[in-house]
Parts: C-alpha cells; sequence; structure tokens
C-alpha cells in the first residue's frame, strides 16, 4: 500500500521534512485508515526529525530520501499481514506517508529489533495528460 | 558518588598504578580523599589485605573496565584480591575476584556496616571445615548479591547469630557440607533468588524470610535443579539457561541473554506522478492505456464475453491494473480530462473498437456486438449534446434510415437492427480533433438493395431519403458516408447494435 496525505499533495516533499516526527512499522495500513486507525497497528516505532529527511533534484524529479531506523519491536506480523512503513507527524495526528514493504514475518522476542531500509520516493516531472 | 577519587590499583597497570594494593591506597587516601575513594583494580589488587577505619566518604573497589556476566570470558579478565578482610564501613566491592585457599580465611570477609559484594566471583578452594567463602558472621549489615560462588570447602557462607546478612541473587555450589545455614527465623537475614546446587546440604537453618531459591536437594523453595541449568557448568559459563524454568523465576545470579534476530525490512522506491502513465499489457495483444490527470476514476468494463472488469484509478497512482482482454486484437482507449463517466462495451473475436471520448461528456455510450466479422465500428461520443431526434425511412425502397441529430444531444438513441442490416455509424458535428469524432447517423440497408448498387448509388439513395424524406442535412450526411473505411459492399448482415445511450 502507497499513500500520501492530502497535505503531502498540497505542499509538496517539504511537508515531509518539516512535519514528520515519526517512523513506524505498520500491518494492514489502508487509506481509508484515519490517524488513529492507522497508528494503532504500529508494531515498531522510533523517532526522527527534519534532519532524517533529504530532498534533492534527481534529473527532471525530486528525491525524497529518509533515513531508515533500527528499531526494537513491540508486537509481531504474520507473512500474511501487508507491511508498511508510515511516515507519522504526531502533532497534526496526519499519516504523511504510507509506504508499502515487503511483507514478512516479524518477531518480537527478546532482543529482537527491525531495521527499516533508507526509505525513497520520487515526485516526477510534469508532462502532458 | 561525592566528587569521586579515583586511583589505579594492582601489579597489571604495569607501572601506571597509583598504588600495589588496595590496603595501601586505603591507608593513604582513608579519611584524606575529599570524596569517595574509588579504586580501579587491575591484576592483582591484595593479599589477605585488611581495610580497617574510616573514611568520610564511600568507597568502591571493582576492576577496571570489566562488567563481570558469569561466563567464564570476563571472569578471567577480573582483578582479584586474596582473603580481602573489610571491618571499614560503606565499602563496595564489585567486579571482582575474591579468592581464598587458606582454611583458616575466607575469600571474603566484610564485618563494617553496610558493606557488600555485588557482580563479583568468589571462590573459595580450601578444605576448611570451620570457615567458608564469606562470613557474614559479625557484619552488621553485609550483603551479597549476585555473585558466582564456588567453594571446595565445607560451607560457603558463615553468617554469624542473628546478624544481618542478605544474600540475594547468588548461584552456589560446591560446598561439601551445609552451603548456607541462616539463624532460624532470624527476621535480619534474607535469603532470596538464589541458586544452590551440588552441595552436601545446599539450605540449613532458614531464615524469617527465606523465599524462591532453588536448590538441587529438597531444601530450596524450588527443587531439583542442578548444573544442568547453567548454560555452560564444565565450560565455566555459570549463566542460568534461558530455557531453564529458573531463568523466567528470576533465580541466580547472572541470566543467559537472547541472540535476538535482527529483521531487515524490504521496502522498493515510490512515486508521486505529475504525468500520464502509459501502461502497455501484453495479454496476446498490445493495448494502450493513457491515464490522465484529475480523475477520480476511469471505467472499462466488459470488454469482452466472460473477460473481467477493467479498472483505471487514475489520480496519483502509482500503477494501472488491466487484465483479461481476451482476444481482441488491439483496444486504445483515450481519455482526456474531466471526463465523469466511461463507455462500457461488448465486443467478439476478431472485432476491433476504438472508443474515443471528448471533452466534457455526460453521457456513456455502450455498445453490443453479439455476431462475428471482420470490420471495425468506431464509436465517438460527442460533445454538449441535448436532443435525439429518431426518424426512419419507410420500408418500400428497401433501405432503412435511422438518423440522430447531432448538435446539442443530451442522450444519444437507442438503434435496434436485425442480423440482415448493414450498419453504419456515423458521428456528427462539434467534434474536433479526431478523425472518427462523427456519429449520429445510423442507416440500416438490406443486403438485397445493396447488392444491387454501387457504393456511390446507394449514397446517392440514402441522400434522396434523407433528403426527400427526413428533412435532414444532406451535404453532410453524403459527406460521413463517404469517409472511405466503411466499404458498404463489405458490408455483411451480421451485426446489430442493440443498444446506444
Amino acid at each position: 500500500m502507497n499513500f500520501s496525505s492530502y497535505n503531502f499533495k498540497l505542499n509538496g516533499a517539504q511537508h515531509v521534512k518539516d512535519n514528520a516526527n515519526t517512523i513506524a512499522l505498520a500491518l494492514n495500513v489502508i487509506k481509508a485508515d484515519n490517524y488513529v486507525t492507522a497508528t494503532g497497528k504500529i508494531i515498531a516505532s522510533a523517532a526522527m526529525t527534519g534532519a532524517d529527511v533529504a530532498l534533492a533534484a534527481n534529473g527532471n524529479d525530486l528525491e525524497i530520501t529518509i533515513n531508515g531506523k533500527s528499531i526494537d519491536p513491540t508486537a509481531t506480523g504474520l507473512a500474511t499481514d501487508d507491511l508498511v512503513v508510515l511516515i507519522l507527524d504526531s502533532v497534526n495526528s496526519e499519516v504523511v506517508l504510507c509506504l508499502d514493504a515487503t511483507d514478512r514475518i516479524v518477531t518480537n522476542d527478546a532482543g529482537d529489533t527491525v531495521t527499516i531500509p533508507t526509505l525513497q520516493t520520487f515526485v516526477r516531472e510534469l508532462s502532458v495528460v | 558518588m561525592f566528587n569521586p577519587q579515583y586511583f589505579k590499583i594492582g601489579d597489571e597497570w604495569l607501572g601506571a598504578e597509583d598504588y600495589a594494593t588496595e590496603a595501601l591506597c586505603w591507608a593513604a587516601q582513608a579519611g584524606i580523599a575529599p570524596g569517595d575513594i574509588v579504586m580501579l583494580g587491575k591484576g592483582n589488587i591484595g593479599y589477605r589485605s585488611t581495610i580497617a577505619g574510616a573514611h568520610t566518604y564511600d568507597t568502591y573497589i571493582y576492576t577496571d573496565g570489566v562488567i563481570y556476566d558469569g561466563t567464564l570470558a570476563t571472569r578471567s579478565q577480573l582483578a582479584y584480591a586474596t582473603a580481602l578482610i573489610i571491618t571499614a564501613d560503606n565499602v563496595f566491592v564489585t567486579n571482582l575476584k575474591l579468592y581464598n585457599n587458606n582454611a583458616y580465611r575466607f575469600a571474603f570477609d566484610p564485618s563494617g556496616n553496610n558493606t557488600y559484594a555485588q557482580y563479583c566471583y568468589i571462590e573459595d578452594v580450601s578444605t576448611s571445615t570451620t570457615y567458608g567463602a564469606v562470613s557474614l558472621y559479625s557484619a552488621a549489615t553485609g550483603a551479597v548479591r549476585n555473585c558466582d560462588i564456588k567453594v571446595t570447602c565445607t560451607q560457603a557462607f558463615k553468617i554469624g547469630y542473628d546478624k544481618s546478612a542478605t544474600i540475594v541473587s547468588n548461584t552456589v555450589f560446591g560446598a561439601t557440607g551445609t552451603a548456607l545455614s541462616n539463624t532460624p527465623n532470624s527476621a535480619n537475614q534474607t535469603t532470596t533468588d538464589n541458586f544452590f546446587f551440588n552441595n552436601g546440604t545446599d539450605y540449613g537453618n532458614k531464615p524469617a524470610s527465606f523465599s524462591n531459591n532453588a536448590s538441587q536437594d529438597l531444601t530450596g523453595n524450588e527443587t531439583g535443579y542442578d548444573s544442568s541449568h547453567c548454560v555452560d557448568f564444565a565450560g565455566g559459563d555459570y549463566r542460568v539457561k534461558l530455557t531453564s524454568p529458573l531463568h523466567a523465576l528470576g533465580i541466580g545470579a547472572f541470566f543467559e541473554t537472547a541472540a535476538g534476530t535482527n529483521q531487515n525490512i524490504s521496502t522498493v522506491s515510490s512515486q508521486q506522478l505529475t504525468q500520464s502513465q502509459l501502461a502497455v499489457v501484453d495479454y496476446s495483444q498490445a493495448t494502450n492505456v493513457i491515464v490522465a490527470q484529475s480523475f477520480n476514476e476511469s471505467l472499462l468494463t466488459n470488454v469482452f464475453e466472460s473477460s473481467n472488469a477493467l479498472v483505471i484509478n487514475t489520480e496519483q497512482q502509482a500503477q494501472c491494473l488491466i487484465s483479461a482482454i481476451a482476444t481482441i486484437n488491439s483496444l486504445a482507449t483515450v481519455t482526456s480530462e474531466q471526463i465523469t463517466q466511461h463507455s462500457s462495451a461488448l465486443l467478439n473475436d476478431n472485432q476491433l473498437l476504438t472508443t474515443v471520448q471528448a471533452q466534457q461528456l455526460t453521457d456513456s455510450i455502450a455498445i453490443n456486438i453479439t455476431s462475428d466479422g471482420v470490420q471495425g465500428v468506431d464509436v465517438v461520443v460527442t460533445e454538449q449534446l441535448s436532443n435525439a431526434v429518431i426518424v426512419s425511412v419507410n420500408e418500400i425502397s428497401g433501405i432503412q434510415v435511422t438518423v440522430v441529430q447531432t448538435e446539442q444531444l443530451n442522450q444519444i438513441s437507442t438503434t435496434d437492427i436485425n442480423l440482415t442490416e448493414l450498419v453504419n455509424i456515423v458521428i456528427a458535428e462539434q467534434l474536433i480533433n479526431f478523425n472518427t469524432q462523427k456519429i449520429n447517423v445510423d442507416l440500416t440497408i438490406s443486403p438485397l438493395v445493396a447488392q444491387q448498387y454501387s457504393q456511390s448509388e446507394l449514397i446517392t439513395i440514402v441522400i434522396a431519403n434523407i433528403a426527400n424524406q427526413l428533412n435532414i442535412d444532406i451535404d453532410q450526411i453524403s459527406l460521413e458516408i463517404l469517409t472511405p473505411r466503411y466499404s458498404i459492399e463489405m458490408l455483411t448482415p451480421t451485426y446489430t447494435i442493440e443498444h446506444i445511450h
């Protein structure tokens, strides 16, 4: 599942850098979920700042890069769950970005961690409809 | 700590030490150092030393840079003191090896107030029958916590009658006699969370506070636990196994920790499209779909009988889903901005459908073609139509013409044509750019009639009928019929256009 918030579309990539403060791993989040519902599906989360977000030109596009995190999970996930990475703005209760991840089992035994890789998304150049 | 003063002690500082032993450090600094005395030990830090006297602040003795965790690896790095006696108050010994091999001494003999050993390895290899590894015989508030204690003598602890003795979370083994014997029911003594095994008797007299202690014999609160509950007792790893029930009970000095698994999450790059997306799907044929912006939804369904629904979600989407176009030779769907509805059509084999929708359409068009054939049918929906006029030519001449007036229609006419009739659909006015954007005249010509005339003759007849009987725009109709794509001679009575909205 990939989607972005209305404010992301409205304000662009800078919106992520200015407002995102949490990166999380979650299960089965859909676009129709509100913030409370979506965050209720989180199985691992960590704080992040605008410094974790890099905005750079990539050809004619804009590339958004978000630093990954290694996190101690708080719950487990099944291989049948739709695993996603959320970029959240907890101050304004907004799911800024939802990025699909490869589904896999996530365990939560003692010492277990999950490593979210560096995230990459693009805002493409305009073209004829 | 209050303004701690650090001193290096022990022979393994290799000349960098401040004092050779803990006793020398204490003698020099007790009562003088303007804060806590902190002794950083390396190697041998003292032999049968006694720390006695007073210091205003606390005293700490530990191995520099080593945290003992019950494994041989960390144990071998511990600084060590032999037969350490502490009579001073507030002396805290941590992460040290306390050793004795003399039958008349203890490895650790604290008797001051508030003096304890924690995270230490205490070993007494003497054969003493009256001493032991640890003396809490005269300590006012002595304590031993989280220590591995290995003995070969009779007892591990020597406890004074009703003296305060706190023995918590230790792993104790090897005593030939009773490893620990408290004063019966003493309220001053506490024995909890200990793991005793391989002793003559694990626990003797018990104090009032005696709980959650494990034993190999029947004297503990939890019984029947031996060295097999250590990670590798023979190899010197005295930690309680992760799989042992004692681990969950919190019994013992040190515990095996789960290694844990790092789970890498994989993601793929995403994109926010600000351009149209060309998706090519090959399902035995090529299908081009051009999806535009600002659509809420474009929907093309029932492309072919038994085919699946085709749904194209356009707005800001990262993918298009196209499936089961079946055996249609080619399908090109071009949609433009602000269209709110889309066409639906059923096609059979070998037919070509080209659907072009212009701007600001409010109606949809559905075409069902039920017979096979080789001709192409072009359907184009015009814009801003508001009126529909259906007229018919009588059948006397063998020609039926149904004309739908072109301008300002709100809806498209419905035309029924039987299998013996010929169909042409020509789209009329107000379309600008597309070469197929001209519909709204439906002609039906019986094959018998068609066979008797050439194309130009048929056109003339049609025009004449239209002109004479229907009062419609002759020039326009004649122009469209002359479009070379539709050859009247080739038309066969195989098609039915059942419904056009």
